[in-house]
């Protein structure tokens, strides 16, 4: 893959780039119908139920039933709404979803984009999500979905903050934004991947990201029980689906980027492991941190609005700037 | 005048040129603000997909993160907090005729310079030790704001400090 | 390619100059002074490709610009929510005066 980029850019190559876009959005479609019906088999086992097991074997087509039910239904814009900007929310919504997805490297061999700047093109882009939400909110032109839509600006852009600061620290042992740069200065042994040295690093990161997510312990946004169903609330049909599916998609950016940037992306976990290609050691930490998050799901109850601002600027936030200090202390002391 | 080979560079020139103009013609000509914060969203990521065709890329994620992102998300705030009548505001034809006259003829001593400057085509090939052959943009911008520029990025740091309290206690609701 | 540059930012600047000329709305004429700094910053990084000295000034100045730009628009969000809570306006017609 990584040949291809730096060839000329011909329109032969050109249609080659674009069917690779094509056939990795599919992927991406493909893991976000299985993580859908892989959330509700989990939160069924943990709760002792059954979960979805009607259509098809074993259920398995349970979200494509759901989908094409949600692609089939009438696409309802209220009358009162802002026409032009509830049309364009969603798309704003999902588009930097799929875009952050360019740099994650998989394997050594198989990357999209090699930007030297990946991180902060990842960061940058997921921001713009946010204001696809906030502007779906108030286009919506109803209470609940402004609502929705304000909660789910502030929190990201507050969580966004320790997210990024708790991810300095590995940028300050491996001395490069490049992912790829990242995951080959980890080491061979699990224990010298990034989560061990960077333990309070890693724990900022993954509250933030949790919270990132806007998923249950911080779903605020999308409250059922007190904002119906957030900034979503008038949305119907294939506009709804792809809010869904860019909420979807970032579970998978968020965990991809916790397996390249803290667990070690392609490496096995010991060096006479490696006969294993890096795809599986990479799909394996990948699919653990996903259960992680519906694991979190199922068992934590949401918290309220002004512990979660709490939490990010007074603990995360000062937790996250200490991590850099003791980093840059350690690299000063230590290495140099 | 227009002797530009048309290529890969010069297009996406074209493109960016094309929805900065539009994004920031629209932002002054539509009607809603929220529709002008977005118009303008689309100009600060044309920018930043010019930044990127200069060679910039830490500066063009950087404008993508804090205007396309902060900036643009903090104006929305702005206008959800405050009321923006519908009404239309009284028209002031002797005002923004003026207004027009005055940024138009300042757009034609800036072109007219910009047409007499004779610009030596130096840095344009990035050889020979020019920063468009740096190959790590983002690690050459680093080690230079901590060695030629470590005051002024410190004074920045104390200024951003004291612009975040500043807005926080301004925009505090006060005690009644 | 830097006259193409250098012409597309006096555009920029103009139309920026002309919204907040004539603008009495005070989120456009924010807006518009966005829209001037913007177009200052793709001058500083235009040259610092294709000037005669080319060289890495160009884009610090602008990062500086940019951060500088970002507090600016915190500071003026926050003035303009203060405001309109005393006034109940956002015209900048009727912001003439320190104190009510």
């Amino acid at each position: 893959m990584g040949a291809w980029l730096n060839e000329s850019m011909t329109w032969g190559n050109a249609f080659v780039l674009f069917i690779w876009a094509v056939v990795f959005l599919l992927i991406v479609l493909g893991f976000v119908t299985y993580a859908i019906y892989y959330e509700r088999k989990v939160i069924g086992w943990m709760q002792l139920r059954v979960g979805p097991n009607r259509v098809g074997p074993l259920g398995l087509l349970q979200t494509v039933a759901d989908i094409l039910k949600l692609l089939i239904k009438e696409d309802t814009i209220p009358r009162k709404a802002d026409r032009l900007l509830f049309i364009l929310a969603p798309a704003l919504a999902f588009v930097p979803a799929f875009a952050v997805l360019a740099v994650i490297p998989y394997t050594e061999k198989l990357y999209f984009a090699d930007l030297n700047v990946g991180l902060l093109y990842y960061v940058a882009l997921s921001g713009i999500t946010t204001l696809g939400m906030v502007l779906g909110g108030w286009a919506s032109n109803n209470k609940y979905a402004l609502l929705g839509g304000m909660r789910s600006a502030a929190q990201m852009i507050s969580y966004e903050v320790p997210l990024v600061i708790s991810v300095v620290g590995v940028v300050l042992l491996s001395g490069s934004l490049n992912l790829r740069t990242i995951v080959a200065a980890q080491g061979d042994w699990f224990w010298q991947w990034n989560f061990l040295p960077q333990i309070i690093g890693f724990v900022v990161f993954y509250i933030a990201a949790v919270s990132e997510l806007n998923r249950t312990p911080f779903d605020l946004p999308e409250a059922e029980s007190e904002l119906v169903a957030g900034y979503h609330v008038e949305y119907s049909g294939f506009r709804f689906a792809f809010f869904m599916l860019a909420e979807y998609v970032y579970v998978y950016a968020i965990a991809a980027l916790t397996t390249v940037l803290f667990l070690g992306g392609w490496h096995p976990p010991a060096p006479f492991l490696d006969f294993v290609p890096g795809l599986v050691w990479f799909l394996l930490k990948f699919v653990a941190v996903v259960f992680s998050f519906f694991w979190i799901r199922a068992t934590f109850p949401r918290v309220r609005i002004d512990q979660l601002m709490g939490l990010g600027w007074k603990v995360l936030l000062p937790v996250a700037l200490l991590n850099v200090f003791l980093t840059a202390l350690y690299l000063e002391l230590f290495v140099k | 005048m227009f002797n530009v080979e048309v290529n890969g560079p010069f297009v996406a020139f074209f493109v960016f040129a094309a929805i900065m103009i539009g994004g920031a013609v629209l932002m002054i000509s539509l009607e809603k603000v929220v529709h002008m914060v977005v118009s303008m969203a689309a100009v600060f990521l044309g920018l930043a997909g010019m930044y990127v065709l200069l060679d910039a890329e830490f500066a063009a994620f950087v404008q993508v993160l804090i205007y396309a992102g902060a900036v643009s998300i903090l104006m929305v705030f702005g206008i959800m907090m405050t009321k923006h009548n519908a009404a239309k505001e009284p028209v002031r034809p002797l005002h923004e005729t003026l207004a027009a006259v005055g940024a138009l003829s300042l757009f034609g001593l800036l072109f007219y310079a910009i047409r007499q400057t004779d610009i030596p085509e130096t840095g344009a090939a990035g050889a020979g030790g020019a920063p468009g052959a740096v190959t790590d943009n983002t690690l050459a911008i680093g080690e230079l704001l901590y060695t030629g520029y470590i005051v002024p990025f410190e004074l920045l740091s104390v200024l951003l400090t004291v612009a975040f309290i500043g807005a926080i206690s301004l925009a505090k609701k006060e005690a009644e | 390619m830097l006259p193409s540059y250098l012409t597309l930012a006096a555009i920029l600047f103009c139309i920026g100059l002309y919204g907040a000329l004539a603008k009495r709305n005070a989120i456009i004429v924010l807006l518009s002074l966005e829209l001037m700094l913007n177009a200052v910053n793709l001058n500083l990084i235009a040259f610092s490709k294709y000037g005669v000295v080319p060289s890495l000034t160009g884009q610090i100045f602008s990062v500086f610009t940019i951060t500088v730009a970002a507090a600016e628009a915190a500071v003026a969000v926050a003035v303009l929510i203060a405001l309109f809570r005393a006034r109940g306006t956002v015209d900048v017609e009727h912001m003439n005066a320190m104190r009510r």
